[in-house]
C-alpha cells in the first residue's frame, strides 16, 4: 500500500504527493490519467483514519 | 513485393514491423507493471497480429537483450515495451548518460575495446519484436530505480507512458 497524501490532475498529466516528495506521471491519454486519479483517490480514501 | 525486395535491413524493420493501434500504455494496477487500454493490432516481418488488452503486466527483459540493470539517482532512462509474435510483452531497458560498460574481451592496449560511455537514447530492439509503447524514467529519488520493483509513481520520480507505432527519431 503507497502513502500517498494527495493526487492532482491537469489533462494527461497527474501529481502524487508523498510525504517525502512528488511523484509526476504523464500518461499516454487523458483517459488512463483519469482512471489512474479515481484509483489513487480511492486508495487515499481507503487509508484516511476514521472518525470517532 | 515482398520485405525482402527491400535492400536495407532497417527499412525491411521498418515497413514489416510495426504497431497499428494506440495500445493506451498507462502504469499498471500494481504500479510497477503496465497497463494497456487496447487491443493492439501488430506487425512482424510483415504478417498481422493481435494482442488483448494487459494489466499489471510485469516487466521482463526480452530475450536476446541485457538485463534490467537499476537506473541511479539523477538518471534519465527509456524502456520500450514490445511484443513478439506469440503475443508476448517484453521490455528493452536503454542506457543512461555515464553507463559504463566494459567490454567482456576488453584489452587495454586496444582502443577500440576501451569502456563504453552510455547515453540516455531509446534503445534498439531486435527484429522479432515491435514496439507499442515507451516508459521514460527519470529518477530524482536519492535511490536506484529497480525496473519491476519500484513503481512508477514513486516519490520524486517522473514517467512518461507513450504509445508508439514506430519507435520516434527523437529522445522526448
Amino acid at each position: 500500500m503507497s502513502d500517498i497524501k494527495k493526487v492532482e490532475r491537469d489533462g494527461n498529466t497527474t501529481r502524487s504527493f508523498y510525504e517525502s516528495g512528488e511523484s509526476v506521471v504523464i500518461h499516454s491519454s487523458e483517459e488512463a490519467a483519469e482512471q489512474y486519479e479515481k484509483a489513487v483517490k480511492a486508495e487515499i480514501a481507503k487509508t484516511k483514519p476514521k472518525k470517532d | 513485393m515482398k520485405l525482402n525486395d527491400l535492400t536495407s535491413e532497417a527499412t525491411r524493420e521498418a515497413s514489416g514491423n510495426f504497431a497499428s493501434t494506440k495500445a493506451g500504455l498507462a502504469i499498471g494496477t500494481v504500479k510497477s507493471g503496465i497497463n494497456t487500454a487496447n487491443t493492439i493490432q501488430f506487425c512482424i516481418n510483415g504478417i498481422s497480429y493481435t494482442k488483448a488488452a494487459v494489466t499489471s503486466e510485469a516487466l521482463v527483459a526480452a530475450p536476446g537483450t541485457a538485463a534490467f540493470v537499476p537506473i541511479p539517482t539523477g538518471k534519465t532512462c527509456y524502456i520500450v515495451m514490445c511484443l513478439n509474435s506469440s503475443g508476448t510483452v517484453y521490455a528493452v531497458q536503454g542506457e543512461y548518460d555515464g553507463q559504463t560498460f566494459v567490454n567482456a574481451n576488453s584489452m587495454p592496449t586496444v582502443a577500440s575495446n576501451a569502456a563504453r560511455v552510455g547515453k540516455s537514447v531509446i534503445p534498439d530492439i531486435p527484429s522479432t519484436l515491435t514496439a507499442f509503447g515507451y516508459i521514460k524514467v527519470v529518477n530524482a529519488s536519492g535511490s536506484n530505480f529497480v525496473i519491476g520493483t519500484t513503481l512508477f509513481d514513486a516519490a520524486s520520480v517522473t514517467t512518461t507512458f507513450t504509445d508508439v507505432m514506430h519507435l520516434p527519431a527523437t529522445n522526448p
